[in-house]
């Protein structure tokens, strides 16, 4: 197959320096997801009296 | 504005897969009392001499933290892992040799049991070596208190580090799941970037309260 026909090479987050957004980004997206599990978690809870 | 080099540790432990859940709590620990981690790990240059980066990082560190805990025969070759100790002497000769601005340079020195050393290193004797047992919670806690002699600043409880430090690894998985990494395959500078956003974005920071500079 000649060269030019190969798929660009795209870059991956698997190379370089991580940038800092994109961390800040992950943290925020699994810490929501955490939140709202501990929320539904507790509103499936039976109320006390 | 404190320089980057009063908050810069340098990291001198074992880097084996069997030592890696010391090694993280160390590198979080660090962190999370608004300091820098610093490690022979965190530039992987070929065209860099190892010596020359290990000494070149000490320069940049006026703290060091010490595990010489694993320099038992190695199974294969039978013959003892020397390098903690001699990283240990070169931060304790740059100390001694170094000039005015390497004379306050600080020592955390760990080991499994506080008195084994006095078998296979008694020339540092007289100083206050730790024991950490081998568990991450007795490390964070020591790391933590012998750190707060050396701060400015107020640090967080070791309790409350150790429970944000158990918090970060049930959701350290997930976080790199999503920037496609491997968790077991951090790299230093990876595992300490990820570290510093999570504490940043999770209560208890004290990087807000110390006015460490980023370097």
């Amino acid at each position: 197959m000649p060269a030019n026909q190969w798929p660009p090479i795209q870059p991956t987050p698997l190379k370089g320096k991580l940038k800092k957004e994109d961390i800040i980004r992950a943290v925020e997206k699994v810490k929501a997801a955490r939140l709202k599990a501990e929320a539904e978690k507790a509103a499936s809870r039976p109320a006390s009296k | 504005m404190r320089p980057a080099y009063d908050d810069n540790v340098f990291i001198n432990c074992p880097f084996d897969e069997a030592y890696r859940p010391m090694f993280r709590a160390l590198v979080f620990t660090v962190h999370a009392c608004g300091m820098t981690a610093r490690s022979a790990l965190e530039v992987d240059n070929g065209a860099e001499v190892r010596i020359e980066k290990i000494t070149r990082i000490i320069g940049q560190c006026r703290h060091s933290i010490h595990d010489i805990s694993h320099t038992d025969a190695d199974a294969a070759s039978g013959l003892p892992r020397m390098n903690m100790p001699f990283e240990l002497g070169l931060f304790l000769g740059a100390k001694r040799y170094g000039g005015p601005r390497h004379q306050s340079k600080t020592c955390i020195i760990f080991d499994r049991e506080r008195y084994r050393y006095q078998q296979f290193l008694s020339d540092i004797a007289g100083q206050d070596i730790r024991a950490h047992r081998n568990d991450p919670a007795e490390l964070i806690r020591s790391v933590r208190n012998a750190l707060a002699t050396m701060r400015p600043a107020r640090l967080p409880s070791g309790q409350l580090i150790r429970e944000q430090y158990e918090a970060f690894l049930l959701e350290v998985a997930d976080v790199c799941a999503e920037m496609q990494l491997d968790p077991e395959d951090l790299g230093h500078r990876d595992l300490a970037e990820v570290i510093i956003a999570w504490l940043e974005r999770n209560p208890g920071h004290p990087r807000s309260i110390s006015g460490a500079a980023d370097e």
